[in-house]
């Protein structure tokens, strides 16, 4: 196994607040890590920062052997870095099918010209990416709602086409954000059955997540921030019985028997 | 509904003849006052057009109007002062107004909605002055006075039918920009920034080609206008211009590119018709918005999408229809 992200002394200041500090972090290729941690506790900031949304204040992104710190986002995106959005971030005039398609554009490479003219090749590329596009919808469950909007779907169905539109970029690395968050059950499941997918295709995934329950069954190995610092790292066993998490996060491990 | 498909596509076809036979003879049966009022379409429907592009990425600027005066300027001087050649003139306008926007745009794009709107208001007020009080070049309000002709001697008619090649080139290009890549990325840009950024596109170069390839066709207009009109003043291109553009747009509907042509198309001729002008354009063009805006927020083309969508029973209710006939005969319910 090689490190597909090594994340070494990331930190972001929003004035005098420390959101991030000095986070080291280590992902291996085709593993999956949980980020845990109480609200406030610099998570999202940290999906921000990876991304490019936000600069970091300091530290370091290696990504692949590249240095990806304070990269664009749409660059960071096309080296296989991608994230989803809490909540429902989606191109909500779009129809389904044209949320996913857009973002199947990534890998491929046409300069402005070629395409206004339309010749032979764009037409061939424009085919195989309807192909594609139509594959990730089976594979997030969503093929028989492609023609409506986005804005018009069930909730559950919303969070499986923000993953969608992720997995069209053909990421490497999937960053998702609260992916199961306001989900009635059976949402949940298909949701981990969807991430379960994913990982078949050996995509490797950062989870962040209130849901112990999904973090837990789902997770290989959990990080838990806390008032933007590392305060733990290890399997999901060593984190149940960690002080410090139980102290700033869990709560007594009695409440948590379940 | 099937039966009816026939007979539909024949309707729409004999229409579109109809049409174009229409568009043809106007000239010929309405005279050079009718052959000026068409030129003024077409002129408006090609800014439309390069207007809808960059508001498709969420941003609306207020000096749209600007770049057709670029446009003018550009080709009535150096027609008028230094004598070159009407052609290069023309593709000299669309690259100095499509150079001028890029320079606004990259400093401009870092705010957004109302922001972005202001600076280019205060872009289009400094063009205004320069135009008005750069007397030594620009004649101030006397004017220029353009004498090269676009094309033989230049009579309305001459203009009218190079103007009418020019806006049919120009929705050309703008159908094929509408199903290119570059195209398909406008909207999602508009719809969720953050989550284009993430998903590859580049927000800003997208806004930047948006814009420049719209003021690039204003300018090119811009050309044809001075050279048809044979004079231009700074009175030609005030904030109005701008207003007129964005009532066009919004009465039209900025999903589908027919939309914001049938709304310059329809708006001009109804305008210009009626006689209105001055403050009784300005009314009618605020009331029309006002009704548009309380009875069909998206326009016709919304309005149109909506009846289709109701009449279709769920199937392909977001099929991209085509932008000429078909949606010239659905505008007009």
């Amino acid at each position: 196994m090689m490190a597909i992200l090594e994340i070494s002394g990331l930190s972001k200041r929003f004035g005098g607040l420390h959101a991030l500090d000095s986070v080291d972090l280590t992902v291996e290729a085709g593993e999956i890590v949980g980020i845990i941690g109480p609200n406030g506790a610099g998570k999202s900031t940290f999906f921000n920062v990876l991304s490019g949304v936000m600069k970091p204040t300091s530290g370091r992104v290696v990504f692949r052997g590249h240095d990806i710190t304070g990269h664009k986002p749409n660059r960071i995106a096309s080296k296989g870095l991608v994230r989803t959005f809490q909540g429902t971030v989606l191109f909500s005039d779009l129809s389904v099918f044209d949320n996913v398609r857009v973002a199947c554009h990534i890998p491929a490479h046409v300069n402005l010209l070629s395409d206004l003219v339309g010749l032979p090749s764009v037409r061939r590329r424009e085919r195989e990416m309807s192909e594609r596009t139509m594959e990730i919808l089976k594979l997030a469950g969503l093929q028989d709602v492609r023609d409506k909007l986005a804005k018009d779907l069930p909730h559950g169905h919303q969070r499986s086409l923000g993953v969608a539109v992720a997995l069209a970029t053909e990421p490497k690395l999937l960053c998702l954000d609260e992916p199961v968050t306001g989900m009635n059950a059976e949402e949940i499941e298909a949701m981990m059955e969807l991430i379960a997918r994913i990982r078949g295709r050996g995509i490797t995934i950062l989870l962040v997540e209130h849901a112990m329950k999904v973090v837990m069954s789902v997770c290989e190995r959990i990080m838990v921030l806390n008032f933007g610092e590392k305060i733990a790292e290890g399997t999901c066993a060593e984190i149940q019985d960690d002080e410090a998490v139980i102290e700033a996060y869990l709560g007594r491990p009695d409440d948590d028997a379940s | 509904m099937t039966k009816a498909k026939l007979p539909r596509r024949a309707l729409i076809g004999v229409l579109a003849a109809a049409l174009a036979a229409i568009i043809i003879m106007v000239p010929f049966v309405g005279g050079d006052y009718y052959a000026h009022i068409g030129i003024l379409v077409f002129l408006n429907v090609v800014l439309v057009l390069g207007y809808r592009l960059l508001s498709l990425t969420g941003l609306y600027s207020f000096c749209h109007i600007t770049f057709f005066a670029i446009g003018a300027y550009t080709s009535g001087l150096l027609s008028s002062k230094l004598g070159v050649p009407v052609g290069l003139c023309f593709l000299a306008a669309g690259a100095m107004a499509a150079l001028v926007s890029v320079l606004l745009i990259l400093p401009a794009a870092r705010v957004r909605g109302v922001y972005f709107f202001l600076v280019t208001f205060g872009f289009l007020g400094v063009m205004d002055s320069v135009f008005l009080h750069w007397s030594s070049l620009t004649g101030g309000d006397a004017g220029v006075l353009v004498e090269a002709t676009i094309i033989g001697t230049g009579t309305q008619t001459q203009d009218y039918f190079v103007i009418l090649a020019f806006v049919l080139i120009a929705i050309l290009v703008f159908y094929r920009i509408d199903r290119s890549r570059f195209g398909r990325e406008l909207a999602p840009v508009g719809n969720a920034e953050a989550l284009a950024a993430v998903s590859g596109i580049n927000v800003l170069k997208t806004r930047v080609f948006a814009f420049a390839i719209g003021a690039a066709f204003a300018g090119l207009a811009g050309s044809l206008f001075a050279h048809d009109a044979a004079y231009i003043s700074s009175n030609n291109f005030g904030m109005w211009g701008t207003i007129y553009i964005l009532v066009w747009l919004a009465v039209g509907g900025v999903r589908r590119m027919w939309g914001p042509i049938v709304g310059a198309v329809a708006m001009t001729l109804v305008a210009e018709l009626l006689r209105m002008s001055g403050i009784w354009q300005a009314l009618f063009y605020s009331a029309v918005l006002l009704l548009v805006m309380m009875a069909m927020p998206q326009g016709i083309a919304g309005l149109a999408d909506t009846i289709k969508a109701r009449f279709a029973k769920g199937s392909g209710a977001v099929a991209g229809g085509p932008p000429s006939a078909d949606g010239l005969v659905e505008g007009s319910e």
